[in-house]
């Protein structure tokens, strides 16, 4: 492994672990959520993250399209890999704060509807991109596939903005309206949760190239 | 009740996180060992 | 930019006038129609009626899964006529090739509609002309939405191998977002009046559908050319 990558792996450790003492020790309890407040920390960076990955996947897309490198269409789909990774942890961890608090798992808040559409969505292009064995027009197809498949993102997005929500709404126009260690904490989490999320589409580049490499060199033998 | 929920949201999140960086180092593991394989084997026919 | 807007009408005509030659694609889409009414109707009736908001988003899913029959054949029927390298190679912009064929899925299914909607309403017991101006600009916007989506799924599964599974793969998930609001604004329609509410979701469906269809037009070129 390089140097570069230990390094990187090494501090994205150090920060999850202030992220973890931060989220269970640091933060108080907040006046309305009580000790819910510590789910926020680990529903709300996933979910920021998921966003960001999956518009890593439509720029990769964009990309690829416009070079033709295969390099960035297998990072496009590391991209979106960790973004349905992470859309599925947001929407576990949505579901047991929406049973802490409404009492049900599951209440069609549009939210957690527009959420599932998005995760059904990138797994829909997930398993499009499967279904297609020649690997440029893979790569063509699917680099468009997640392109057009961005305005869902916005919709999931905007969504609590669009209709009437039990969804809290805390990043409003105005900027956080929580206590200032309940920032502090959320933007540790964010960090954290980029940095872990970048290792993962590293690690997934770096397996996928090298599924690449190595199918090329067979294809080129036999 | 509280306490239960918040568990399991700790498991769901580092559970899902550290068993998909268990995937891709075992995915990883194999795909050196693979990788190895192959450019012996080229280095064997020059 | 003229001259691409003629090449997809005439793209559009030629496909509509060999659709009005075979006639059954939009009659089997009619009666597809009919027989999912049928199967809806087990589900939700109750007591001899069903409730006015269920009914008219029905109509909606409805729409969208016949959707599957007007749109899938789109790209498909050119792929097995062998006309589709002609149509890569013709000296039209792609956007054109997208843009015409979007006219004929809009048509297609506004002709089935035509006769669809008042059958569902008369059946389902739901009335939509409460607001005639916005129930007809939200059948016009939805279904050019509709069709915007689905002949670009239509073009995505070209490169398939099992292109009959496919087409649900790409065509659902990229449509559910504008199903969503085309149902909440027939509710609307239905129920009654709250105008500013509809104002809104009307505007982002209007922007679903701008999006949808310069996104694809833009990106159109490179599904054709490989």
């Amino acid at each position: 492994m390089p140097k570069n990558r230990l390094i990187f792996l090494g501090v994205t450790a150090a920060v999850s672990l202030l992220y973890v003492y931060m989220t269970w020790i640091f933060a108080p309890p907040d006046v309305n959520l009580g000790e819910l407040v510590r789910i926020f920390f680990q529903h709300v960076a996933p979910a920021l993250v998921a966003y960001g990955a999956f518009g890593g996947t439509l720029v990769c897309g964009i990309m690829y399209l416009w070079k033709g490198d295969l390099k960035y269409d297998i990072l496009g789909a590391a991209s979106l890999k960790i973004g349905l990774l992470f859309t599925t942890i947001t929407l576990l961890s949505g579901m047991m704060w929406a049973d802490a608090t409404w009492g049900v798992y599951w209440n069609w808040d549009p939210r957690e509807t527009t959420t599932l559409i998005l995760w059904v969505a990138y797994a829909c292009v997930l398993a499009y991109r499967a279904s297609i064995s020649d690997r440029e027009a893979r790569a063509q197809f699917g680099s468009i596939f997640g392109i057009i498949g961005f305005p869902m993102v916005i919709l999931s997005y905007i969504s609590i903005q669009i209709w009437d929500t039990l969804h809290p709404q805390v990043i409003t126009g105005s900027g956080l309206e929580m206590a200032a260690e309940h920032g502090m904490t959320l933007m540790v989490s964010m960090i954290a949760v980029i940095m872990i999320a970048l290792i993962l589409i590293d690690f997934t580049y770096y397996i996928d190239s090298a599924q690449e490499k190595i199918h090329r060199i067979r294809m080129a033998r036999s | 009740m509280q306490q239960f929920e918040l568990f399991i949201v700790a498991v769901i999140f580092w559970g899902g996180i550290f068993t998909f960086l268990l995937y891709l180092l075992m995915r990883m593991m194999n795909i050196d060992k693979q990788l190895k394989i192959v450019e012996s084997q080229i280095e064997g026919e020059q | 930019m003229n001259h691409g807007f003629q090449a997809a009408f005439a793209i559009a005509k030629k496909d509509i006038v060999t659709q009005m030659r075979k006639k059954f694609e939009a009659f089997s889409m009619f009666l597809f129609a009919l027989i999912a009414v049928l199967a809806f109707s087990f589900a939700i009736v109750t007591q001899g009626s069903i409730p006015e908001e269920i009914g008219s988003a029905m109509l909606w899913v409805i729409i969208f899964f016949m959707g599957m029959f007007g749109f899938a054949p789109i790209f498909l029927s050119e792929s097995e006529t062998g006309t589709l390298p002609g149509l890569a190679t013709a000296p039209i912009p792609a956007w054109s090739v997208y843009l015409g064929k979007v006219i004929y899925g809009f048509t297609l299914m506004g002709i089935v509609e035509i006769f669809l909607v008042p059958i569902v309403s008369v059946l389902f017991g739901f009335s939509i002309l409460n607001d005639i101006p916005l129930a007809l600009a939200t059948l016009i916007i939805g279904t050019l939405d509709l069709a915007a989506v689905g002949s670009m799924a239509s073009a995505l599964t070209m490169p398939s191998e099992s292109k009959a599974t496919v087409f649900p793969l790409v065509y659902f998930p990229t449509a559910t977002s504008g199903l969503m609001l085309l149902i909440e604004i027939t509710k609307i329609i239905v129920i009654g009046p709250g105008l500013i509410s509809v104002l809104l979701i009307f505007e982002i469906l209007i922007a679903h559908l701008v999006a949808m269809l310069t996104l694809s037009a833009s990106v159109f070129h490179f599904a054709l050319s490989s």
